[in-house]
């Protein structure tokens, strides 16, 4: 054997991760294993939404008559006194808790 | 007689240390094994290490919840107060709800030391590496199990706490509703 130390050991190095990586990929092989696709959609082209901009048409003023319209009045907010601001909040927020807790997944098991 | 270093002589050793890192690394991760079969864990059943994973991520998220359950809890005692303010202010007894709130913080206390015991089970990490994978099972199960028992207890109180106040508050405005007719 006309083989030196370090070609020697280069050899069995190259051997060994050659081995190591044949073993790896047997263990990724049942990650590579092809997964079933999805048939295309099956969409009809009759049924697909389209836009059609309708045409401009000019809605007819009506004309003004003797008695003027009442203004429309504007609707406003609700207000909340302060007391009732105060206890509603207090409602809605023991309801936020309650609604966390009862949601939390106390299952652990996978 | 020295020997002179160059590459040849080092490339031997350096080729035998690399081999001696990939064997360590392939037999201390266990994401490189080939399988993972179940095994039987008192108290937890057939789990394989994903699933110890999993769970110890599932605590963790309880965890977090939990978290944000106790500052709303928090929120909701200060808005309480306000709330006790108001009706003082207006003169009325509010004696009722401020026995409620006291009560109510107290349990909140109570929840937040249990919290303790559980954030130094995460803390420790007892069975699991940093990137939750499963050094020692049987460690792992462990930091599981009671890391289950105390959110679970603290879990309760919480349930116990929110239900007791709402109880109270609502007495009281029943009460009060009384009082005003």
């Amino acid at each position: 054997m006309n083989l030196q130390k370090p070609s020697f050991f280069l050899a069995l190095g190259l051997v060994l991760l050659a081995l190591l990586s044949a073993c790896g990929g047997n263990g990724d092989a049942r990650e590579a294993q092809p997964s079933a696709t999805l048939p295309p959609p099956q969409v009809r082209v009759g049924l697909l939404p389209t836009f059609t901009p309708e045409p401009a048409t000019l809605t007819p003023v009506p004309e003004a008559s003797g008695t003027p319209t009442p203004a429309p009045q504007v609707q406003a907010w609700p207000t909340l006194d302060e007391e009732q601001y105060l206890l509603n909040l207090i409602d809605s927020m023991i309801e936020k808790i309650e609604r966390r807790l009862n949601n939390t997944n106390t299952d652990i098991r996978p | 007689m020295p020997r002179k270093l160059n590459f040849h002589t080092l490339l031997g050793p350096l080729v035998a240390l690399l081999m001696v890192l990939t064997l360590l690394l392939v037999s201390a991760t266990p994401a490189f094994a080939d399988d993972d079969p179940p095994k039987p864990i008192p108290g937890l059943g057939k789990v394989s290490n994903a699933d110890l994973t999993s769970m110890y991520k599932k605590l963790r998220a309880w965890y977090d919840s939990q978290a944000i359950v106790i500052r709303e809890s928090y929120e909701l005692a200060k808005q309480f107060q306000t709330v006790i303010d108001f009706y003082k202010k207006k003169g009325r007894d509010v004696t009722g709800l401020e026995t409620a709130l006291v009560r109510f913080n107290d349990e909140i206390i109570k929840a937040e030391a249990a919290r303790v015991y559980t954030n130094s089970l995460f803390t420790r990490n007892a069975g699991f590496n940093g990137f939750f994978v499963v050094l020692d099972r049987s460690l792992a199960a462990q930091t599981i199990l009671e890391a289950r028992t105390s959110l679970k207890g603290t879990h309760m109180d919480l349930e116990e706490a929110v239900r007791n106040l709402k109880r109270d508050y609502n007495a009281w405005r029943r009460w009060m509703l009384g009082y005003q007719n």
